[in-house]
């Protein structure tokens, strides 16, 4: 009897450690379960931190740009709104005086700070679209058209100056967007005018070429040049991405344009620039010719 | 009225430069006035023509330029011409009315007088006024 008692309590013993070690391995299991969670976990924490450290540095960059190119425009605009107060009060001067020479003068000046007015509007406007379609619909583009487009918007910078401007467009057909063609070759080529030389004539080219998958445009002139082995080099400072403050001052807002169109569709810039000789700027955009 | 032997207008912006050659020909109808729309070139030319700083030389330098700004121009020539600003000075124009900018332009030497665009008759006279004082 007491030996039958003490084997049932044996054998209850036996399944109890038996559940016991059941038990125990599932409690293992759930804590090594538990960690595998815990750690997978962390590394989604983890990666989404980084993508947030990323996409803040991407939002801070945004914002520089956009303080700065907001501070360059508004600048010009008051510079401009300068003008057309103090133009206006000419006017009323020499209307008085019947100087009729003046008056023409000033009229041709009140017509260019209107346009350059409105080419600010333009910035603004390219400010808000940038983030739409806008500059992103293609249009098959005839050489021709865009040589006259661009000659158009410079003619009004030119205010009688003298100058050789020189248009080389190898492609016959393009489907790309127009809209950031001209931006990018206005700007280049108002840029090298406001840098041209007295003492020379100024020659400026524009040239686009279709390259395999590539977009080049370049323009050349034979203006002042800068001397790019400063290290301060602002210019280099501007399309550097990795630094942090790319400065803004002592660029017009054309510069501004170029580098945010090349930021969006992961374009390269080139410079070439030597003192007194003159500047070379070559611009990559990316280009599906069989998609085109 | 101070008398000057030459007038040296730097800005970028050509309506500008007509606009303030306007101006300074109201109060200085003989005098010569040479203009830069570069201040690169300016400060070339300022670096190597002696005669502005021998003679009475009155400067109206904008602050905003592309390239080189007013302020560095000056500090440049400061640099290189130590001590030589008795007959050589300067007055910022600018669209600028920024306090910063009034408070940099006060610590050159040279600088004699700020005038906010667009620069009127009026206070280009009050300007050539404080000159012959000496501040502003």
């Amino acid at each position: 009897m007491l030996k039958r008692q003490i084997r049932n309590a044996k054998l209850s013993i036996d399944s109890l450690e038996g559940e016991w070690i059941n038990l125990m391995s599932l409690v293992n299991n759930s804590y090594q379960n538990f960690d595998e969670e815990r750690r997978l976990h962390q590394r989604a924490v983890d990666i989404s931190n980084e993508e947030l450290k990323e996409i803040n540095h991407e939002l801070e960059k945004q914002n520089d740009f956009l303080k700065s190119f907001n501070y360059g425009l508004a600048h010009d605009a008051r510079n401009h709104t300068a003008n057309l107060k103090g133009l206006i009060r000419m006017f009323y001067k020499y209307k008085n005086l019947e100087d009729r020479e003046m008056i023409d003068a000033i009229s041709q000046k009140l017509e260019l700070s209107v346009n350059q007015m409105s080419s600010i509007i333009d910035g603004f406007l390219f400010l808000s679209s940038v983030e739409n379609a806008d500059e992103g619909i293609k249009k098959e583009i005839d050489p021709d058209a865009l040589e006259e487009m661009i000659r158009l918007e410079i003619d009004y910078l030119l205010q009688g100056k003298k100058l050789d401007l020189q248009f080389e467009f190898d492609f016959e057909h393009l489907h790309y967007s127009p809209h950031i063609l001209r931006v990018i070759l206005v700007n280049l080529i108002s840029n090298s005018l406001k840098f041209s030389r007295r003492e020379v004539h100024t020659v400026i080219k524009a040239h686009i070429q279709l390259l395999s998958n590539k977009i080049f445009i370049q323009v050349a002139d034979n203006g002042m040049g800068m001397n790019l082995e400063d290290q301060d080099s602002k210019v280099f400072r501007l399309f550097d991405n990795r630094n942090k403050k790319s400065k803004s001052k002592g660029f017009g807002i054309g510069l501004f344009m170029i580098k945010r169109i090349l930021d969006k569709n992961q374009g390269e810039i080139a410079i070439e620039s030597k003192l007194k000789q003159g500047t070379t700027v070559s611009i990559y955009l990316p280009f599906n010719r069989i998609e085109a | 009225m101070k008398r000057y032997k030459r007038i040296i207008l730097v800005d970028d912006n050509e309506t500008a430069i007509f606009l303030n050659r306007d101006v300074v020909k109201e109060f200085f109808s003989e005098i010569e006035v040479i203009a830069f729309t570069n201040s690169q070139e300016f400060l070339e030319e300022a670096l190597k023509t002696d005669e502005w700083f021998s003679e009475s030389t009155l400067v109206l330098l904008d602050i905003n330029m592309p390239g080189l700004f007013g302020f560095d121009t000056l500090e440049r020539i400061e640099e290189e011409r130590d001590g030589e600003f008795e007959k050589f000075e300067v007055v910022m124009v600018t669209s600028s009315d920024l306090k910063r900018d009034n408070e940099m332009a006060q610590r050159f030497s040279c600088v004699m007088g700020y005038i906010i665009k667009p620069m009127r008759a009026e206070n280009f006279m009050k300007v050539l006024k404080n000159t012959e004082v000496g501040k502003f």
